[in-house]
């Protein structure tokens, strides 16, 4: 579908005001599709949709990913962003854009809105009060934390006290091992109707359907209680620093998780670049690797391949690789030295767009993701 | 409607993603036709870049026309650059797809060619880790099921080897009257079991069909009024503004009631008028279903002309261009009693639909493509704004279109702003298009899936498709008589004016959708 026409205006900021001006751009799409012999506009809204990012330098990259996210999720977008301080500027600021697509037969514009709202940092707490009579009655509300999640901030927990869901990426997460601890204590703090989700854990996805898939096959699955090792490898820009990335970690607890392992020891660093987790099940050790190598500019960040060895006879390798360019995956399996046929598909969940959209189609708590943070908690030095 | 050996694997609970099949291969009979090349082998290879398909995977494409691996891989490739809906053909995807497609020429007659499949299959096993499950696929003409049943269970194909599965599809029609269904049923069920057994109904694996399960069940203000004492009537409509195209020599043989409402409206009509299921399980849900279309009253064959209309369309305008009538298309004889347009009621003896009759329409070189189920409901029952002709409120009508801006409509009556109570019909529109921006999965790409899946769910049962022929074959039987009157409608109308005729004669006019 195509951006096919942007209205914007600026407005004072009190609420009359933002829907006031909510109002004439619709009036003004309307005659403007009218005048122009456009199709017509129509105003489609499934959900709200706000958005935090820490600054105009990353707003605008919001703005275009929102762009493509409201062509399969037509929202209410608030863009939410701080500003500094400046005594010669309203302390909060607020514009309102439409995002018109067509149609998938051509025949319609469908447009819904985005609210950018920015506030000086000595007025940032005003902003929940501001949002909350702007939302869409009857809506489920979506927050995305795109900053560094700040668990502790008062905005944060505003934010997420009016949300049905909230999006968080753990990649970003100083600290990954802390953080993710601390997200697994405040999910299990939250009322059971907010529900967490974090792209990090999305990318996994297709990682996660892959690994299960292997084991749909009756015969293979037998091999899952002989599994003895699992190697994980992925790139990180601090890998030279003894950091583990979020996906490695959620991955890793995930897989034991399912599968009953039992810790054997707390996690600890094997060498500069391997983390390693060490389980028991069955009586039959178990050793999960994870092997960090810096990534050559950011872009290829995240995980490259996941190894299942099961051992004894005959042995078994279940293998799942991302091709150099990051586009594909590839699922291979080796049976007592055989290869056989494997998979290769696209990755859809390349760009933050993508991500979004999937958390967008789902709204009830993610159970299998809470329960991979939760392990992780449990077995935390 | 998931497989219930699948909760054995521990990583697949709970994910989220549709499940993945067990690797297989897939055998199609008629690999040279049309259907493979435009929905089936597309539909599986938008599976495969969607990671929906097990690795290895293969498919082993059979037809007379004698082709090697490499010939077949190349048509394929074509075929899916043409016609998949999924975007362009990645070169990775496609390369790891294609190692999995396989060709072997069959003379479906001869044992010997199955012979020869099944050691092409048995290599496919080690080489590919395919274990076995073969999910066969009957594409040819019809005249060739019964010989390639037969010899799939005379070869002993009809059983998996190495504890595997095996399952068989079988395409439209199942049947051309009610006998020749009954010995189909006889012949597939003497070699394979009625589990084994998928009778395909492609409207079935429309999302919007789908749907209607959705809106009546998971919604709670519609089932309370989804009953006689709200709903008047119900019309069920699938036009085609085209003609037959190159479709002639089939459809002089079929006819528009066989070709669309003898199984895709009465599936369409199971869902509408079923009871709700207690579990979401392939069996009952067919079972629902099959007890819908038992209730349905049956036509005795002096009643039939009561009961339903028949039309051919002569010479007309379509679309604005002067188009030929049905008798001078290819492959039609020119004295042809084949019916273009048919229109039946049907009304269901049940506690839940009693006297709300159901009307089911369908046509060739009507004015527009549009497959719609329209539930018309009663009129408010006191008729306070006395001043406004009655005529001008409209009951409410919930509109279900199928196909196309498949979407959800509500017409209700609202009041015109001014100082004057005027009352307009005005229209809630849902779309999935515009509300939902996503791809809606081709039909065949869901039912390939759910039969690899071993579910059954959206696919027809036997005893529900000798039902369907028993109800229909009075009417069928009927207009064997010569229709003296046909051309009866013009080409780019609405069909015949004994149609109109028909319902009108119960107080009820057709929608114009």
């Amino acid at each position: 579908m195509e951006l096919k026409n942007q209205v914007q205006s600026s407005t004072g900021v009190n609420v009359y005001a933002i829907e006031r001006d909510l109002r004439h751009l619709w009036e003004q799409m309307a005659e403007t599709s009218q005048a122009e012999g456009q199709e017509p506009v129509m105003r489609v809204c499934v959900l709200n949709l706000m958005v935090y990012t820490p600054g105009e330098h990353t707003a605008g990259e919001v703005s275009q990913v929102m762009a493509e996210v409201t062509t399969q999720h037509p929202s209410r977008i608030f863009i939410i962003l701080p500003s500094k301080n400046d005594a010669s500027a309203p302390a909060l600021g607020a514009w309102v854009t439409a995002l018109c697509h067509l149609s998938a037969g051509g025949h319609k514009q469908v447009c819904c809105e985005q609210i950018m709202i920015t506030a000086e940092e000595d007025a940032i707490y005003r902003l929940p009060s501001l949002v909350r009579p702007l939302l869409v009655p009857d809506l489920p509300v979506v927050l995305w934390w795109r900053d560094v999640p700040s668990f502790e901030s008062r905005l944060f927990g505003e934010l997420v006290d009016i949300s049905d869901r909230v999006i968080i990426d753990s990649a970003m997460l100083p600290n990954p091992e802390e953080g993710l601890a601390e997200l697994a204590a405040l999910i299990n703090q939250r009322p059971q109707w907010t529900a967490f989700s974090d792209l990090s854990w999305s990318r996994l996805t297709p990682w996660r359907v892959s690994v299960a898939g292997f084991f749909d096959v009756p015969d293979w699955r037998a091999r899952l209680g002989r599994l003895s090792r699992v190697e994980i490898e992925c790139r990180h820009d601090q890998a030279d620093r003894r950091s583990i990335p979020s996906e490695a970690l959620l991955i890793a607890c995930w897989l034991a998780g399912r599968l009953k392992w039992r810790p054997r020891s707390k996690p600890r660093w094997n060498g500069k670049h391997t983390y390693q987790l060490e389980f028991v099940s069955e009586n039959l050790p178990i050793t999960i690797q994870i092997k960090t190598t810096p990534s050559t500019d950011g872009s290829d960040n995240g995980l490259h391949a996941l190894r299942l060895i099961a051992e004894g006879k005959p042995s078994a390798q279940f293998v799942i690789s991302r091709s150099g360019d990051g586009v594909y995956l590839r699922t291979d399996v080796e049976l007592a030295g055989t290869r056989l046929a494997g998979n290769v598909f696209p990755l859809d969940n390349r760009d933050e767009a993508q991500l979004i959209s999937k958390e967008l189609e789902i709204l009830g708590r993610d159970a299998l993701y809470e329960q991979a943070l939760a392990f992780f908690s449990s077995i935390l030095p | 409607m998931m497989d219930p050996g699948v909760f054995e694997n521990p990583l697949r609970e709970g994910l989220r993603l549709e499940l993945a099949a067990e690797p297989c291969v897939a055998v199609i009979f008629g690999a040279s036709g049309d259907l493979t090349k435009r929905k089936l082998v597309p539909a599986l290879y938008s599976l495969a870049a969607q990671n929906l398909l097990a690795g290895g995977f293969s498919v082993v494409g059979t037809a007379r026309t004698p082709m090697n691996d490499e010939a077949f891989r190349t048509a394929m490739r074509d075929a899916v650059h043409r016609y998949a809906d999924a975007g362009p053909i990645e070169g990775a995807v496609w390369e790891s797809f294609a190692a999995g497609l396989f060709y072997t020429p069959t003379d479906t007659k001869k044992p010997e060619s199955y012979k020869k499949l099944a050691e092409v299959l048995a290599k496919i096993d080690r080489e590919r880790g395919t274990a076995g499950n073969r999910l066969f696929y009957v594409s040819t003409p019809p005249s060739l099921y019964s010989d390639i049943i037969r010899l799939l269970g005379a070869t002993g194909l009809n059983r998996a080897p190495n504890g595997g599965w095996t399952r068989i599809i079988i395409e439209k029609p199942f049947g051309e009257d009610l006998q020749s269904a009954r010995v189909l049923n006889r012949e597939v069920l003497q070699v394979f079991a009625e589990d084994q057994v998928y009778r395909i109904d492609h409207y079935l694996g429309k999302e919007t069909v789908q749907n209607i399960m959705v809106l009546r069940f998971a919604n709670g203000i519609f089932e309370p009024i989804w009953n006689r004492r709200y709903i008047d009537h119900v019309q069920i409509t699938a036009a085609e503004s085209l003609g037959v195209e190159d479709r002639g020599g089939y459809y002089e043989q079929a006819g528009a009631f066989r070709d669309m409402i003898e199984n895709h409206l009465l599936q369409v009509l199971a869902h509408v008028a079923m009871e709700p299921v207690s579990v979401l399980d392939a069996n009952a849900v067919r079972d629902e279903k099959t007890k819908l279309v038992r209730a349905i009253r049956p036509i005795l064959p002096e009643e039939v002309s009561r009961y339903a209309v028949r039309g051919q369309y002569g010479e007309g305008l379509a679309g604005g261009e002067p188009v030929e009538g049905y008798r001078q298309e290819k492959n039609v004889s020119p004295e042809s009693n084949t019916e273009t347009y048919a229109a039946v009621k049907f009304i269901i003896d049940n506690w839940r639909w009693a006297e709300v009759p159901f009307y089911l329409r369908s046509g060739k070189r009507l004015p527009k493509r549009v497959t719609e189920v329209a539930i018309q409901f009663r009129r408010a029952p006191h008729l306070l704004f006395k001043h406004v002709a009655s005529g001008h409120l409209e009951p409410n009508a919930l509109i279900l279109r199928i196909q196309p801006d498949e979407g959800i409509s509500l017409n209700f009556s609202a009041k015109m702003p001014g100082q004057a109570i005027n009352i307009r019909t005005v229209r809630m529109d849902f779309q999935y298009g515009t509300s939902f921006g996503k791809r809606s999965p081709e039909a065949y790409e869901r039912l390939l899936l759910d039969a690899m899946r071993g579910d059954s769910t959206l696919f027809a049962r036997g005893d529900m498709v000798e039902m369907a022929w028993e109800l229909t074959m009075p009417i069928l039987e009927a207009w064997q008589q010569p229709a003296s009157h046909f051309p009866n409608y013009v080409a780019g109308s609405w069909g015949p004016k004994e149609a109109d005729d028909f319902i009108e004669r119960d107080g009820r006019r057709w929608r114009r959708p």
